[in-house]
């Protein structure tokens, strides 16, 4: 190795503060977010959302603004760094909102032990979407410290169970800003396309038998999309939005087919015995992992996503679903029953075959999706009473609640990020 | 492969020097280099018991708590008052991670004073209290 080529690397790596997320376990950043100047209600407001980000992403440590010890009036220039340090910070926000009734705030962003200010932007948006600029200035500090995109500005897509139905409905990340897309009957298995602007789902509104559906995310209107065979479930867009995976059960076997992204030219690709179903593309769009019991029981199996080159992936368990396909490609993330009858979380190594488990004694844990970034997943689980979407780490740690829906919800799906 | 031929082939002398130790050895010498911090630094005058104990190396900026002669208390280089100090200590992400705290005290202090203070860092959670002494240059023999 050159050490001139290793000099330069560690300059770089010196050059401004990182959080480093090649490693195994993330080791988070102390951030303090200093008391807001001008306006202190959206200043608050606003900062309320950035600390719950940062706190959920699990990429930061807050400080608490009890041990802060500069002035609450100390500027945006003119920092007494040393006050920071002290305190324990390597980086500093601080937001200077005006009173205006529309969200008009400059934030700053700085690195202490430096004593450098690192990122300065202007955030304004319509009172409604305070909670969105807030989410954007959250996303500039991820991509800063990162070089990677953030998940703040992302929506996820989930479904409300309640004993009338079940509803596809679109949140933000982190629970707020909850609307429905579709009636309550019953609806399921929703799957963004890449997008952003629609959700294939399951239903069984026209009743005779479950097909697959279109919902615009603007608009909520519903189109129908295939209703091939006794039932059609489990649409999933393919990376670049062209083709769809389903399942249909045609003459008693349930098979994988493809299709375009308009519902036509519907090709079976699967032709075991038994049922095939939960197909879920590789981020390439070249390979499909699925679920078959052509082996007698449930397991994942892998295929090019023209049906040849079947490959077996999970050999331990006697009932392994749902898997979802990481963005990089490298994971299969599945739920699976262990001993004790319940289903847990698991990721599978695709070169390797090395499993991982995620959940173990909380409850009933779910259906993963993954982030886009692939950072995190989310889940369903019992754990809190009421089945509620969740989301980890793809190591397991960090579980978080994110839906608070008082009869229940699951089939967390995964938005792409902002302009894509 | 370079390694791992010693039942597989005959035996012949190693010819390249393995780098990969002095590579190491450079490296940790440029972090040591790079990370020299400057010492303790405090704005706030005092006058400091003398004491002929070994003196430590400060090897980064220490988290620092001094008393001034007329009892103020300065955490870094904030005043802070006494009534705060504990919340202040105890919600410090350094004390709570390093559990360590270095007193810098005038000399002239009462004891009483001084391990009221320690007490009080001792309920905020460090652990390790250092006192901050100026080394006695007219070391008395006996």
């Amino acid at each position: 190795m050159n050490l001139a080529f290793l000099l330069a690397v560690m300059l770089a790596a010196v050059d401004r503060p990182v959080i480093d997320l090649s490693g195994g376990r993330i080791q988070p950043l102390p951030l303090a977010i200093a008391k807001p100047l001008g306006s202190q209600e959206t200043g608050t407001a606003i900062e309320a959302v950035l600390a719950q980000d940062f706190e959920r992403s699990g990429l930061f440590r807050l400080l608490d603004p009890a041990s802060f010890l500069a002035p609450p009036d100390e500027g945006m220039t003119g920092i007494d760094y040393s006050k920071w340090v002290t305190v324990g910070a390597q980086a500093l926000i601080k937001a200077s909102c005006d009173a205006s009734p529309d969200v008009n705030c400059e934030m700053r962003l700085y690195d202490v032990a430096r004593g450098q200010e690192l990122l300065h932007g202007t955030y304004t948006a319509p009172r409604p979407a305070l909670r969105l600029a807030a989410h954007r200035f959250g996303d500039d500090v991820v991509r800063f410290f990162t070089r990677e995109p953030g998940v703040f500005q992302t929506r996820i897509a989930w479904v409300r169970e309640s004993e009338t139905g079940k509803q596809v409905m679109v949140s933000d990340w982190d629970g707020f800003g909850v609307q429905p897309l579709t009636g309550a009957s019953i609806n399921l298995l929703p799957s963004w396309s890449p997008d952003g602007r629609m959700i294939a789902f399951t239903s069984f509104r026209e009743g005779g038998g479950a097909h697959l559906y279109t919902v615009d995310v603007a608009s909520r209107q519903v189109r129908s999309l295939i209703g091939l065979g006794d039932f059609s479930t489990g649409a999933s867009y393919s990376p670049d939005g062209s083709r769809l995976l389903f399942s249909a059960s045609q003459n008693d076997n349930t098979d994988v087919y493809v299709a375009q992204a308009d519902g036509s030219g519907a090709r079976r690709i699967t032709e075991a015995r038994g049922i095939d179903i939960s197909a879920s593309w590789s981020p390439d769009g070249k390979r499909v992992a699925f679920v078959s019991e052509r082996a007698g029981t449930p397991q994942i199996y892998t295929m090019a996503a023209d049906g040849s080159d079947v490959r077996r992936i999970t050999f331990q368990g006697n009932y392994n679903q749902e898997p979802a396909w990481s963005p990089k490609g490298d994971l299969i993330a599945f739920s699976g029953r262990d001993e004790h009858r319940v289903f847990d979380l698991y990721t599978v190594a695709v070169d390797t075959g090395k499993v991982t488990r995620l959940t173990q004694n909380q409850g009933t844990n779910e259906k993963p999706a993954w982030a886009p970034n692939g950072r995190y997943l989310l889940f369903s689980s019992t754990r809190s009473g009421k089945r509620q979407v969740w989301m980890s780490q793809p190591d397991g740690s960090n579980q978080r609640q994110v839906t608070s829906e008082k009869t229940g919800a699951a089939d967390p799906a995964w938005g792409p990020l902002p302009g894509k | 492969m370079a390694f791992g031929s010693a039942e597989s082939g005959p035996r012949r002398a190693m010819t390249d020097i393995n780098v990969t130790p002095l590579v190491d050895v450079m490296l940790v010498l440029l972090i040591i280099f790079m990370v020299t911090a400057p010492l303790i630094q405090s704005g706030v005058k005092v006058d400091l018991p003398r004491a002929s104990a070994q003196q430590m190396e400060h090897q980064e900026e220490k988290l620092v708590l001094t008393i001034t002669r007329d009892r103020r208390l300065f955490l870094g280089n904030t005043e802070i008052p006494p009534a705060d100090l504990e919340k202040k200590l105890s919600s410090n992400a350094r004390i709570q991670k390093e559990k360590e705290l270095y007193l810098h005290a005038d000399r002239s202090l009462p004891y009483g004073q001084v391990v009221e203070i320690m007490a009080v860092a001792r309920r905020a959670g460090v652990e390790s209290l250092g006192m901050i002494t100026e080394p006695d240059r007219e070391l008395r023999r006996p």
